[in-house]
């Protein structure tokens, strides 16, 4: 008993001597006994055929894969879409620096995270119309951002981190006075929202005029024949993502503005890893932001719009999307006259959100 | 083709087995054996020829998780010890920059750590070695499943094709276990004794010494068929306590549907409780969730 755990201690210091000696960083270690001929060649150049002498399996099915993809467009395109899959996280480290020397870095402040975990979040776009027969062919599923947040970390900062296009756009109808559209986004004046997680509404109660969303759906909850429920509601400041039971994969709902709604997966938990930043005002980190896909102005098709007209006769399309140029030039006189009867609003693309 | 997982790890399995049979035939569990049969199979360049990084991702990943499939009990002393060199050498000889991590449920590092404590108390330093080497190197996620979950993983996708994969496999087994079970085989069997009774008994020489038929040729054959049946198992349906027979049994009197539906059951039981981590939490009963069968994840408490 004491020889083992002394050759056990033994092992672990003989690796801890080697290690300082060698000084090595985990990324750059490459063990002699497992160079192979035929390797260094491999690493300099893009190879594209299997090197001599080797017969693994492998590399023959992937030549064949190759040789398929070249010919066949469409199996192209089937692997391509099979390569979006989300089994994997596609950040390796999470965090600017990837060496162990971040850690003698003494600007940054280590504030011990590594003994907490990170709860990968996957937030989806809101979706309208689903039944609609216009969008039947469009997937409704679209993961739109993906955030990390640790487990000592509340859930208004996970709800702050969710950027969404409903929350920066501007209500109301300018085509009156386009030249002096109020600042005032639809976030400031409306400011309520909620989780639903468990049967729990965390509503946010920051500020004192936000509404809790939750108490209309639970008093229906209590009214309807098939009793749903019971709900609880809860303040979304005071709870922590450690307090949560949640399962992985498994969706929950955020709704703000009413009655936009986003569909929340909590997709992966791990331990945090001395890689990751351990900073933690990093924290909820962006994983993953939309799509760079924007809508472009319908007259120029150049610029990004920022305005959309409702019930505009002398446009072929409703709505229609216009850039600041196109929008004040078509649309009024030389003097700012309003030309016909038309709605126009403010319009703020997706990419506009980071 | 459409909701199909594609395996990108294709082919890995094989070369892994090749590998791990010169291996054990060496009958060592020296690393130095492993890396030179890993030198001579010049296996670095398993990751050559992929089309891009992503696709290069999700094999190395492939590659970890093959690796460590390797820890679980039904494998001798010798298979665990391969798993964990090959998993050793595909951290360290995966080409992408930062290195991708070595994904490992709790289930796996108790694997992992009862390798490690055979290997202290046997006195084999190289295996410890290599184990905090990868420690040392950071080279681990804990995490608590093996792949991500939600609506956009391949779970979805791969769940709907092993079914169906399973039961193709039927449509080639069933007939097979029908030959079997039927018993056309046991009277043929019976009619060759008989004739090679009758052909001993005659006193004519020519008839005695009469060779069209080997004596034991049902013999044979039922020992190829079962031998085909052992090699095209299907890992669900493979346990350790099981004994084979009584598995074929329960095969050939289940109707498809039935041996379908128990397939659909194993399967969607299977992604529900793929989180291995819950095994050691107590189940908590959620009101709200009433009809579901799985228990929630509880988080760690700090």
């Amino acid at each position: 008993m004491v020889i083992s755990r002394t050759s056990h201690v033994c092992t672990y210091l003989l690796s801890r001597w080697i290690w300082t000696r060698m000084r090595f960083r985990s990324t750059t270690l490459k063990p002699k006994s497992l160079i192979c001929e035929g390797e260094v060649h491999a690493q300099s150049e893009k190879v594209t055929e299997i090197p001599e002498e080797v017969e693994l399996m492998t590399l023959r099915i992937q030549k064949g894969e190759l040789e398929k993809r070249r010919s066949d467009v469409n199996y192209k395109k089937y692997v391509y879409d099979r390569l979006k899959v989300q089994d994997y996280p596609e950040r390796v480290c999470l965090g600017g620096v990837t060496n162990s020397q971040s850690k003698k870095t003494s600007s940054k402040v280590k504030l011990g995270i590594l003994s907490d975990v990170l709860l990968t979040v996957q937030i989806f776009r809101p979706v309208q119309n689903v039944s609609n027969q216009k969008y039947r062919g469009v997937e409704s599923l679209l993961v739109d951002q993906e955030v990390a947040v640790l487990g000592r970390q509340k859930l208004i900062q996970l709800r702050d981190s969710i950027g969404c296009v409903s929350d920066i756009a501007v209500p109301g109808d300018f085509s009156e006075n386009p030249n002096f559209p109020p600042e005032l986004r639809a976030e400031d004046l409306y400011k309520s929202g909620f989780f639903y997680i468990n049967g729990v509404f965390y509503s946010d109660m920051r500020n004192t005029e936000n509404r809790d969303y939750s108490s209309q759906i639970r008093a229906w909850a209590k009214e309807t024949v098939e009793k749903i429920g019971p709900f609880t509601s809860k303040k979304m400041e005071d709870c922590q993502f450690m307090d949560l039971d949640l399962r992985l994969g498994y969706p929950y709902v955020y709704v703000h503005q009413g009655f936009c709604e986003h569909l929340i997966v909590f997709s992966d938990l791990r331990l945090c890893h001395p890689d990751d930043s351990q900073d933690i005002c990093d924290y909820p980190m962006y994983l993953r932001t939309p799509r760079k896909q924007r809508i472009i102005c319908m007259v120029c098709h150049i610029k990004t719009s920022r305005w959309v007209t409702f019930g505009n006769k002398r446009v072929p399309e409703d709505p229609f999307f216009f850039c600041e140029n196109c929008f004040f030039k078509y649309n009024y006189t030389a003097d700012g006259k309003k030309i016909g009867d038309f709605q126009a609003h403010l319009y703020f693309d997706r990419t506009a959100i980071f | 083709m459409p909701n199909q997982g594609k395996n990108f790890a294709a082919g890995v399995q094989t070369d892994v087995d090749t590998l791990m049979k010169k291996f054990v035939g060496k009958k060592s569990i020296r690393y130095e054996e492993f890396a030179k049969i890993w030198r001579d199979m010049k296996f670095s360049l398993i990751f050559l020829l992929k089309d891009n990084e992503r696709e290069l991702l999700l094999f190395t990943h492939e590659c970890f998780k093959i690796a460590m499939n390797l820890w679980t009990i039904n494998h001798s002393f010798q298979e665990q010890v391969t798993g964990l060199y090959l998993l050793y050498g595909f951290y360290v000889k995966q080409p992408l920059n930062p290195p991708v991590k070595i994904r490992i449920t709790l289930e796996q590092w108790k694997q992992l750590q009862e390798i490690f404590s055979i290997a202290t108390r046997e006195h084999h330093l190289d295996i410890c070695f290599i184990f905090r080497r990868l420690q040392l190197m950071n080279a681990f996620h804990f995490v608590a499943t093996p792949t991500m979950m939600g609506p956009k993983s391949s779970l979805r996708l791969n769940g709907i094709s092993e079914v169906q994969e399973t039961s193709r496999l039927d449509d080639v087994m069933m007939p097979l276990q029908e030959l079997k079970n039927c018993g056309h085989l046991e009277q043929l069997q019976a009619i060759h004794e008989h004739y090679t009774k009758m052909k001993e008994a005659q006193s004519i020489d020519s008839v005695q010494t009469l060779n069209i038929v080997s004596g034991d040729v049902y013999e044979e054959i039922n020992e190829k068929i079962k031998q085909f049946q052992e090699r095209y198992k299907h890992p669900n349906q493979d346990s350790i306590f099981d004994e084979g027979d009584i598995n074929e049994e329960d095969e050939g009197e289940e109707s498809v549907g039935t041996r379908r539906a128990r397939l659909r059951a194993q399967q969607f039981s299977s992604v529900a409780t793929v989180s291995q981590s819950r095994r050691h939490r107590p189940v908590q009963k959620d009101d709200s969730s009433g009809s579901d069968k799985s228990p929630s994840k509880k988080k760690k408490q700090q």
